[in-house]
């Protein structure tokens, strides 16, 4: 089959071109020779390991006195109650101690012995003739001779019932003992026995999220545009603004709220000011229009400012200030959304959500360093780090949700039963959060003057209870240069900043950072080192890539 | 004569409890060794803390099972476990039992029934599982799409 018949969608059953390669790709994309191998070298010592075990224990069960029988039996029985998940940490130490990771003794040796075959071999021992065991003995027989020459070959039936047994078990591990078969790129075996993040190269993602884009119907542009802004995300140490993300935009597609192939228009045009209209295309790059048109303008008049509306999620709003900045402009972006049902902040003194996370993003360039970069959101915390606490079972720090009924709550479960996120600040200086979040709902709801369709735009879902809303994307773009001389100006912001980072550091912290610099120390380290993925995103990648038909890999060498 | 005898009986005994010993001993060094030896590790684990680099340093008594037992998530883990074990034993040992009468039937063809009943244990669980991770996939499977 095809890729693109793999991709379709609703797959087809048969394929209409049957062809060999597709199991040639497959061995060049892992080393499923290499895997089959280890699987089985591990299976088949697991399964002679159990075998010889039991029919020695069982023997003893059968034919001989075991002192206190039942308490013996009990222990045996007593290890097929144990699940592995209770024991798996302090097995993974031992290994460590003793330097066995990654061989083929510590998937083996812990599995050598089981109760199961203790249990069952007895059984089928003791239907054998007790006469014919005591004229063995009587004849001068000892008990192995006995046991490899008499009941071994008459036992065949059993012990092939318990091989079999034993051999599936282990060549299907049940418990999630070994890790589930290598998805996408990740091309290792049976030999790493904890696999919770994938290292991704940024290259490789940033082609897999344009190739996504694109099977989406974005035109090339576009696609680019969103890929680059992605991973730019994830290198600057923003997950949750990266690839992550592209579950949200397949299900914002499926429900008919993306128009991946949308561009934005150019509504309304003054010498200093516009309103786009994103038309529910990809946020990033419209927002990247008109962060260009602004920027065009400031440095014709001085300043100039942009509102878009019918957009979708925009992403990291740094990236634009960024941009701005690296031009040598000062600029600001925020998006807001605010409204009865909005988001999910609850105003200072709520006890409802009415607003979204709104967040406000701030570029200036300095001379001779990289600019100061703030960008923030108006809530105490990101509604993804709820959502994962959830996850976790966690429990929250105070202060950062309230339940439905507007009591502050430590359980993130309480946010997704209506519950909600509290303004930056907190119960002590919520009400300046409360200022800056309405603040942004406020002037991004510039965007819906005379809007004929008025859809919310960024954080915002569609309209079903439309009541008073106002929401909205914001831009600034100001040139220094209009106010005076440009490089005067950044070297007298550099000097700010030097004095900032020789404030000596307070008693637990290190130093005193500037706005954008941590971002920066990421992007350096993760494009040499690779993206850390979570397993689980990966595997929605991985889903994605199959759905639309792209490749997703770990790296650019495979 | 009779002290001698009683003398040879619990040597024998002695003798054939020490084979017992050799019988069992590889089973219970490995259970001893990777089963209830790390059980007690765990046990003991539990009750501590790890710093940055994972080692158990912070002795934190008995506030991860208080944590355990106030989180919600534990409740809802029980009730799914014990639905999940309800729903897969009764009804698979229900489906099993019949499909094993009707297997008995004296039919033409009753080896094709048999054959294609049995197939499913050649599958490789890795297989399956990856195309039913695809088929539950939140965003694009068919089952949840």
């Amino acid at each position: 089959m095809s890729a693109q018949e793999l991709s379709r969608y609703p797959p087809a059953l048969l394929p209409s071109s049957p062809r060999l390669s597709s199991f040639a790709d497959v061995l060049r994309a892992i080393p499923l020779a290499r895997q089959y191998l280890n699987s089985a070298i591990v299976a088949i010592a697991v399964t002679a390991g159990q075998l010889a075990t039991a029919t020695l224990s069982a023997y003893a069960f059968a034919f001989l006195r075991v002192p206190f029988r039942n308490v013996v039996f009990g222990v045996f029985l007593a290890t097929m109650m144990i699940p592995w998940e209770a024991v798996i940490i302090p097995n993974y130490l031992l290994m460590s101690q003793s330097g066995l990771l990654n061989t083929y003794p510590a998937l083996v040796l812990p599995f050598l012995a089981a109760g199961f075959g203790t249990f069952l071999l007895p059984q089928f021992f003791l239907s054998f003739p007790r006469d014919l065991y005591e004229a063995a003995l009587v004849d001068g027989c000892g008990h192995l001779r006995f046991l490899w020459t008499i009941l071994v070959p008459l036992s065949r039936p059993a012990l092939a019932s318990l091989g079999i047994y034993a051999f599936l078990q282990t060549w299907n591990p049940p418990s999630g003992l070994q890790p589930p078969p290598p998805r996408g790129g990740r091309g290792r075996g049976h030999n790493d026995l904890v696999s919770e993040t994938i290292v991704a190269d940024a290259g490789a993602l940033q082609e897999f999220s344009a190739a996504v884009a694109g099977a989406m119907g974005a035109p090339d542009d576009v696609a680019a545009e969103v890929a680059r802004h992605l991973v730019s995300a994830n290198l600057s140490g923003h997950d949750s603004h990266g690839v992550l993300r592209w579950t949200q935009y397949v299900g914002e597609l499926d429900r008919g709220e993306l128009f991946p192939a949308a561009r934005p228009r150019l509504v309304h045009e003054a010498p200093v000011v516009a309103v786009f209209d994103a038309g529910r295309g990809f946020g990033q790059h419209s927002t990247m229009v008109a962060t260009e048109w602004t920027m065009g303008r400031a440095r014709e008049h001085g300043i100039a400012a942009a509102a878009i509306r019918h957009s979708m999620h925009i992403g990291r709003l740094g990236e634009y200030t960024e941009r701005m900045a690296a031009d040598g402009m000062v600029g600001l972006v925020t998006v807001g959304a605010a409204g009865s049902g909005s988001g999910a902040v609850a105003p200072f003194g709520g006890a409802a959500r009415f607003l979204g996370t709104n967040p406000w993003s701030m570029g200036v360039p300095a001379a001779g360093r990289p600019p100061v970069i703030y960008d923030a959101a108006t809530s105490t915390v990101a509604e993804g780090k709820v959502r994962l606490a959830r996850a976790r079972g966690d429990q929250l720090a105070p202060g950062l949700i309230r339940d439905a009924a507007g009591q502050p709550t430590v359980d993130p479960v309480q946010l997704y039963e209506g519950g909600s996120l509290t303004v930056m600040g907190g119960d002590v200086a919520g009400h300046k959060g409360h200022g800056l979040s309405l603040a942004s709902a406020l002037i991004g709801g510039l965007a819906m003057i005379g809007d004929p369709d008025p859809t919310p735009a960024g954080t915002m879902r569609r309209p079903e209870t439309w009541g008073e809303r106002l929401a909205g994307v914001f831009l600034v773009a100001i040139d220094p240069a209009a106010f005076g001389r440009a490089s005067d100006y950044e070297e007298a912001v550099a000097g700010v900043l030097d004095g900032l980072t020789s404030v000596p550091p307070a008693p637990g912290f290190e130093a005193v950072q500037v706005p954008g610099d941590p971002e920066r120390r990421s992007r350096d380290h993760r494009a040499r080192d690779g993206v850390p993925v979570p397993d689980a995103t990966w595997s929605d990648l991985s889903a994605i890539a199959v759905r639309f038909g792209v490749e997703l890999r770990k790296g650019p060498d495979r | 004569m009779r002290v001698a005898t009683v003398v040879a009986g619990s040597r024998r005994r002695m003798r054939e409890a020490a084979t017992t010993l050799l019988f069992l001993a590889p089973s219970l060094a490995l259970f001893g060794l990777f089963t209830f030896w790390p059980l007690v590790r765990t046990f003991v684990l539990s009750f501590y803390g790890s710093d940055i680099i994972g080692r158990a340093t912070l002795f934190v008594g008995t506030r991860q099972y208080q944590q355990l037992l106030a989180s919600p998530a534990l409740h809802d883990t029980l009730v799914a476990t014990v639905l999940f074990a309800l729903i897969t034993v009764l009804p698979s040992l229900a489906i099993g039992l019949v499909l094993a009468l009707l297997l008995q039937a004296r039919i033409a063809a009753i080896g094709v029934f048999r054959t294609l009943l049995a197939t499913p244990f050649a599958f490789s669980v890795a297989t399956a599982s990856v195309i039913f991770a695809i088929f539950y996939n939140p965003g694009v499977g068919v089952f949840n799409a």
